[in-house]
């Protein structure tokens, strides 16, 4: 067989029959740029938190949050046993811990400079932020110990807040009022972005915990804290004696719950990708649907186009044409055509996605992986649909198809 | 070339018993033949021509084409047989539409190991003097014309036989002469031809002819230079 010649014929009766092969090819086209569209969606959303939660939370790291068996506080009023000392004996008591940060938070402040009034959270955290929270300052500096040590008025701030605040002028040394509490400002945060709650973290003050404690909120306790591990490998070991340590320090008896809780990065990167899976895998599901339709239709048209093309099968068939042959050409145009649709589709949904990614803040990423899957489903499209319209193609009987 | 020897055929009827279409059919087919098969409507020539051209099965009796019995072969080496072997020409041109000249003469070669089909398709269309009609669709062509493309498309693998069904039913007067000429033509030049025919002209160009009536063959002439037959009827079994 001269497959050249029996290709070229196919690809020009698709091109003579305009119509029938647009809506043939519509169907995939449609399917695989929604494929390719919302996977790219799907893997930049997760690839996108997943970058967050590295950035914010390594695999050496454990996090400690007051409040039993709830991510956060507790319902029914905030837990205070958790205290500043608490992560003092963690760092001097548990083998394999490198050093701990306490913080509390105090959300929807208002923060003032002159006549500009901005309501945002005020974290407060330890000089050691730098290496436990893996956030510093892009400008000024970060506050020290001894700011911590003496509860000072300072503050270092946000990107965002700082430019909402102060506009041009620099922010450092400016003096900023929270509540009845003056602050002045030693720096500017790194730029982070909206971490995995929602929060605009460059939209945030942090001043020492020990000021943010006594002299804002008039408290003695504190709302998380995290630890770093010399190596990952004791993660779950180290939050166990966590455990064990909290509960004593707390004195709580064997029937009371915990009133912390340890989570683990391991804890933090199932949470993430469960959220994610939604967008990754269900929303391309809902184009597996379209490309099911689409394949119902190629099905159609290709059983309408046997019908219509009896007479040229059985010429085909009188000419020499083994059955085996029929049954290859008809299956193999609507190869062709989904094959060729899914390549339109997938360039359409790969154009797509990297403009929307660029006009909007919604990270999209298309992977190789992603094209292949959109090919490979417009391929599968084109043999479940044409196998059935192909082997009655070949079944015919010449005598009968030129009558 | 060809030899049938006691073809016979019959279809089932639901309510009759089955209907003989072809009893006990003998005929040699020599190369260099041209044979009009004649007879009236449901004689059974169709359905000779069907066999002949291995698109159907006998029910018993021997085909036997160039000493090879084909009533065993798969469907598969049939296609094959009739590819290399046999041209078909139909009433009904059959060609493919909004395909031109050229593409459908090319045809029969996508099921060959052919080389070059471009060049040979090209050929076949000037032999039946179409030369300058191979980029046209069929919708622009006459009936005389397609039925040229027709037997060009038959032509284009070089095979020993050409069987014709009605190749004249669907034109006018001139046209049919014209292809009656163009017949006449590739038999002078060894063609072996066999035609189905209502037409008495047609009929009478032919070397032999051939009379089908009730399922049942019997030759009416044979003017083969060698046969020492002519004109007048002889009963099959004599001349085979």
């Amino acid at each position: 067989m001269n497959t050249n010649l029996l290709f070229a014929g196919s690809a020009r009766m698709m091109m003579r029959y305009k119509m029938r092969t647009f809506f043939m090819a519509i169907g995939i086209i449609v399917g695989v740029t929604a494929l390719i569209f919302m996977r790219a969606m799907g893997v930049g959303a997760e690839q996108a938190m997943m970058d967050t939660v590295n950035k914010t939370f390594s695999t050496a790291t454990i996090n400690v949050v007051a409040g039993g068996g709830h991510m956060g506080p507790r319902a029914g009023g905030p837990v205070t046993s958790l205290k500043v000392s608490d992560f003092n004996a963690i760092e001097n008591q548990i083998d394999g811990v490198v050093m701990t940060g306490a913080m509390q938070w105090f959300p929807g402040q208002d923060i003032r400079y002159q006549g500009e009034t901005r309501q945002m959270s005020i974290y407060g955290y330890t000089d050691q932020t730098e290496a436990v929270w893996l956030r510093g300052v892009s400008e000024g500096d970060y506050f020290s110990s001894e700011d911590v040590e003496s509860a000072s008025r300072v503050a270092v701030i946000g990107q965002r807040a700082a430019e909402a605040l102060f506009g041009d002028e620099n922010p450092i040394g400016k003096q900023i009022q929270a509540g009845s509490v003056p602050l002045r400002i030693k720096g500017v945060l790194e730029l982070q972005g909206i971490d995995t709650h929602g929060a605009d973290k460059d939209d945030e003050i942090h001043v020492p915990v020990t000021t943010l404690m006594r002299r804002l909120m008039n408290v003695d306790h504190v709302f998380a804290g995290r630890i770093i591990l010399d190596n990952p490998d004791d993660v779950d070991a180290v939050a166990e004696d966590i455990k064990v340590l909290m509960r004593e320090r707390h004195s709580l008896n064997e029937s009371e719950p915990d009133d912390v809780v340890i989570i683990t990065p391991e804890l933090v990167q199932d949470i993430v990708s469960n959220a994610n899976r939604v967008l990754g895998r269900y929303l391309p599901a809902a184009a597996g649907v379209a490309l099911l339709v689409a394949a119902i239709v190629i099905a159609n048209i290709m059983l309408i186009a046997v019908k219509e093309r009896v007479p040229e099968i059985g010429i085909r068939k009188a000419v020499g044409a083994e059955d085996g042959q029929i049954n290859f050409q008809f299956l193999s145009e609507t190869i062709v055509v989904s094959l060729t649709s899914g390549v339109f589709g997938a360039g359409i949904g790969m154009a797509a996605a990297i403009v929307y990614g660029n006009v909007s803040d919604v990270p999209m990423v298309v992977t190789i992986g992603s094209l292949a899957l959109g090919l490979g489903a417009a391929v599968l499209v084109g043999i479940f649909a044409g196998v059935m319209p192909a082997r009655q193609a070949s079944a015919l009987d010449p005598v009968n198809a030129l009558r | 070339m060809i030899q049938l020897k006691g073809i016979c055929k019959s279809y089932p009827r639901p309510d009759e018993g089955p209907l003989e279409v072809l009893r006990n059919i003998e005929i040699n087919i020599n190369e260099g033949d041209y044979i009009a098969i004649v007879g009236p409507s449901g004689s059974g020539k169709s359905t000779l021509m069907n066999i002949l051209g291995l698109l159907d099965h006998a029910d018993s009796g021997e085909y036997l084409m160039d000493g090879e019995n084909v009533s065993g072969l798969s469907s598969a080496k049939l296609a094959n047989l009739r590819n290399q072997k046999i041209g078909f020409v139909f009433q009904q041109f059959h060609l493919l539409p909004r395909t031109t000249a050229i593409e459908n003469v090319e045809i029969p070669l996508v099921y060959s190991n052919a080389d070059n089909p471009e060049q040979r398709a090209i050929d076949a269309l000037k032999s039946v003097g179409l030369g300058d009609r191979m980029k046209h669709m069929p919708e622009e062509l006459s009936g005389g014309q397609q039925q040229r493309v027709a037997i060009a498309r038959a032509l284009v693998t070089d095979p020993e036989l050409i069987l014709a069904d009605e190749p004249t039913g669907n034109l006018d007067k001139a046209s049919g002469e014209d292809l009656m000429a163009l017949l006449q033509e590739l038999n002078d030049n060894g063609r072996t031809i066999v035609v189905i025919t209502h037409d008495e002209n047609l009929a009478k160009r032919a070397k032999r002819t051939v009379r089908i009536d009730d399922g049942r063959l019997s030759e009416l002439r044979d003017v083969t230079p060698d046969s020492g037959v002519g004109s007048g009827e002889t009963q099959m079994g004599d001349v085979a």
